[in-house]
């Protein structure tokens, strides 16, 4: 087998794959196109698609790797917190028992298509546990007023990850966001027995149009992946959840997993997962489930026959949603938050409106 | 389930080519002259020659396919698009189809499973109908199933007001290729509170090489009405690609009910990039039940567009990829109604490099409340040189939507086999049994000639290949 490299950074080319897949083109291309869609007057769709082409004709990668700002960090055995700005990024090394605390924030910023991009390679024998925090919150806090946003404004982020042998990572995510994003995780099995555990929440809100896509490939024997994404889309916001799982001929006895549920919580919000497997190998278990739900009602019931109000129910409910993720969260870090995430649930128009309905 | 010498005659005799006399082939190639020929030798209206040049014009823009198997060893400038058999057409007696083409039905059952099984049955062979015919009870009844080209003589109206409303040629290129040379294939009217409880059926034979069958269906029931359609297909093998471009369009009114159920066996020098599509208004059932298996490339996603409320779809279907084939087959369902639901259940077997795909889309439209949808993928990989692949896309605009979708992608357990080989059962045979346990959902859903022929196909295609 070739063996896998990091291109060097310094001059980088094109190295994500930024842009939806050709298959999803084409699909796309044939709802745009004027078809049987059209003829019944769904111009819905076709707004949609124009859209999140704002999103998906992204061509600006390597200008936001030439700008970036880099840090470089190697940790063995120890434990990191980091933070980075919107145009900043990371080249990170890992090795042993290590666990790094990111956090991303690109809040009250009004520049357009900022990026941060994390480069990380896990070492060989390594077990390695990460979080990511990363909000992209547009608008001033301080106003009470709801934040206006303009479309143009999006945000880019992107974390590359190349596990070694024997290695077991434990990837954490939140991501909470209220403008248009486009996040890109792109996670490569190498060695033997490679493990990856990617856990993926967020929470989206306003206008948010957000571009979400989760890659794991395995190309090492007895690999394992098991993702997780769990997503809650609130107010007018839309999002395409995109889990794609290869294994590679190479990769026998390799399993992988992936789940994908969805709460549509407003009247407006729409939500795309499109979990892909691709699977090149006989000698694998895989499976792929998503959902996609509203609240449930029976359950919302019960909550307020035992005198919850409707209002803390749902804040609740929604909280539960998230908890499997939130719960790898711990001390202060949980407690902010869930604290944030309440208050956002509570402010949120949609739930309120949603509250006062019966 | 073994294959016995007989059983593996008849595979050979289907993929033998024989020579057949012709009484017209169009040139190779596509050109204007072709479409206003096979117009002009139809004897048809003059709205049906401007749609078909319509189609031609859009066929010439539109760009292939850049997603999905590759298309690049398709020549579109060397496919005979008409070829006119020497027989007489719309025969209502096997007596009349001569003797050469009865034949091959003979041999494909057709005749015998008529007189059993059948509210009807047409045969079509290259580009036009040989035989057709309908028992008369159900003639009786209002039922009309005819030929395509005779409907269009026939009722021109009713056919006038359906074509292409479901299918339109501007979908994609092949749709407005198939738009531009259609001919042939099958029109169905059921009307209002009839149900023809016997299944009506019709095979498409291409024979010729380098031939290309663009047979269209158009089959319109009407209120509360029911029906059970099945289509074959087949086609010898060739050393040159062969394409088949079909079109069915199923309009079902309020509270009727259709079944379409068919299998594909064409060659492995075939592809097969098929459109169908079902309109489904208020309180009505569509089902649709497939087999692909022959094809080298197949591109086929029945689509179903739910426009009324409380209407319904199922969508089951397997397919069978084995060496040099890529089957990408799935489904479409556009929910645009409250309280629509849909289910879709595919299976997939690849073997000895073949590749088999998943590709479907679902989506619920902003004003449609309650939508219900479960979709559940299951593949089997029979060996490491083969290929599965699930690409599924979800569009829920409408928050009170419940949405599910399943996959799952393994091969056949060790354990199972031990456990079937420890009773005393040959090895091969225990895993054509596993194989058949696993398209059972679909085959089971399939008339009994069909679901024998399913069983046979896929045993042949296996025999063999398992170490």
């Amino acid at each position: 087998m070739r063996p896998l490299v990091i291109p060097q950074i310094k001059k980088p080319t094109m190295m994500y794959g930024l842009g939806v897949l050709s298959h999803l083109i084409g699909y796309e291309r044939e709802l745009s196109e004027k078809n049987i869609m059209s003829d019944m007057k769904d111009k819905e769709l076709q707004k949609l698609l124009e859209e999140n082409s704002l999103l998906s004709g992204l061509a600006i990668e390597s200008e936001i790797l030439n700008s970036a700002k880099f840090t470089e960090l190697t940790l063995t055995n120890e434990e990191k917190n980091i933070s980075l700005e919107e145009g900043e990024s990371a080249i990170i090394t890992l090795n042993g028992r290590s666990s790094l605390n990111i956090a991303i924030a690109t809040k009250n910023s009004n520049d357009n298509k900022k990026a941060a991009a994390i480069i990380m390679r896990v070492k060989d024998n390594s077990d390695v546990e990460l979080k990511i925090i990363y909000e992209n919150r547009k608008g001033n806090e301080s106003d009470e007023t709801k934040p206006q946003i303009s479309v143009e404004q999006e945000s880019i982020s992107m974390l590359k990850m190349l596990i070694g042998e024997n290695s077991k990572v434990t990837l954490n995510e939140l991501f909470i966001t209220n403008s248009n994003s486009l996040r890109r995780t792109n996670i490569t099995l190498k060695g033997n027995g490679s493990k990856i555990y990617p856990n993926h929440a967020y929470f989206t809100y306003g206008n948010a149009k957000v571009d979400f896509k989760s890659e794991v490939t395995h190309y090492g024997e007895n690999s394992e992946s098991d993702m997780k994404v769990k997503g809650i889309i609130n107010e007018s916001s839309s999002v395409i959840t995109q889990g794609h799982v290869t294994i590679k001929p190479s990769a026998f006895n390799s399993n992988g997993y992936q789940q994908e549920d969805l709460i549509l919580v407003g009247e407006k919000s729409i939500a795309r997962p499109i979990p892909n497997l691709e699977i090149g190998n006989n000698e694998v278990k895989c499976s792929h489930g998503a959902t996609v739900s509203n609240i449930d009602e029976e359950t919302l019931f019960y909550l307020q026959s035992r005198g919850i109000r409707k209002h803390d129910a749902i804040s609740l409910l929604l909280s539960s949603f998230l908890s499997p993720i939130m719960g790898l969260f711990t001390g202060e870090e949980k407690e902010k938050y869930q604290h944030d995430l309440k208050i956002i649930i509570e402010e949120s128009g949609e739930i309120g409106a949603l509250a006062q309905e019966k | 389930m073994t294959v016995s010498d007989s059983e593996r005659k008849i595979q050979e005799m289907l993929d033998a080519p024989s020579t057949q006399k012709f009484r017209f082939r169009a040139p190779d190639g596509l050109t204007i002259d072709t479409v206003k020929h096979i117009s002009k030798d139809k004897n048809e209206p003059e709205w049906m020659l401007n749609k078909r040049l319509q189609a031609l014009k859009t066929f010439l823009q539109k760009p292939m396919p850049d997603w999905g198997p590759s298309l690049k060893d398709l020549n579109l400038d060397n496919i005979t698009y008409y070829i006119k058999p020497d027989a007489k057409q719309n025969s209502k007696n096997w007596d009349e189809v001569p003797e050469e083409i009865k034949k091959v039905y003979d041999r494909l059952g057709i005749p015998k499973a008529e007189q059993k099984a059948l509210a009807g049955a047409g045969a079509q062979f290259e580009s036009e109908v040989v035989y057709h015919s309908l028992k008369k009870e159900w003639e009786d009844t209002g039922v009309i199933f005819l030929d395509m080209d005779v409907a269009l003589k026939e009722y021109p109206e009713i056919v006038k007001e359906y074509f292409s409303k479901v299918v339109p040629h501007t979908l994609h290129k092949f749709a407005a290729l198939h738009y531009a040379v259609w001919s042939g294939g099958t029109f169905i009217y059921v009307p209002k509170g009839v149900r023809v409880p016997l299944p009506l059926q019709a095979y498409f034979r291409m024979n010729s090489m380098k031939m290309g069958q663009f047979e269209h269906t158009l089959i319109i029931v009407e209120e509360d009405a029911e029906l059970h359609y099945i289509e074959g297909c087949s086609a010898p093998q060739y050393n040159d690609s062969s394409l088949h471009a079909g079109c069915v369009e199923i309009h079902v009114k309020k509270g009727a009910r259709v079944r379409y159920s068919s299998v594909e066996n064409w060659s492995r020098n075939t592809y097969n990039l098929n459109t169908k599509s079902a309109l489904v208004d208020e309180r009505g059932i569509m089902e649709w039940v497939g087999g692909n298996l022959g094809s080298g490339v197949t591109m086929l996603y029945p689509s179903s567009i739910l426009l009324g409320n409380n209407s319904k779809s199922d969508h089951i279907s397997i397919a069978f990829a084995s060496k040099s084939q890529n089957q990408d087959v799935g489904a479409k369902v556009y929910m645009l109604a409250d309280n629509c639901s849909a289910t879709i259940k595919s299976k997939s077997i690849s073997l000895e490099g073949g590749i088999t795909t998943y590709r479907g889309i679902v989506k619920v439209g902003s004003k449609a409340k309650n939508a219900t949808l479960n979709v559940e993928c299951d593949a089997l990989m029979m060996d490491n040189k083969s290929e599965s692949n699930t690409y599924p896309i979800m569009d829920v605009q409408n928050n009170s939507a419940t949405i599910t979708h399943e996959a799952t992608v393994g091969k056949i357990s060790d354990e199972q086999i031990f456990y079937l080989t420890s009773r005393g059962i040959p090895k091969e045979q225990a895993v054509q049994m596993i194989v058949s346990g696993f398209i059972e959902p679909v085959v089971k859903e399939l008339p009994l000639e069909y679901a024998v022929e399913l069983n046979r196909l896929v045993a042949l295609e296996m025999e063999g290949s398992l170490g």
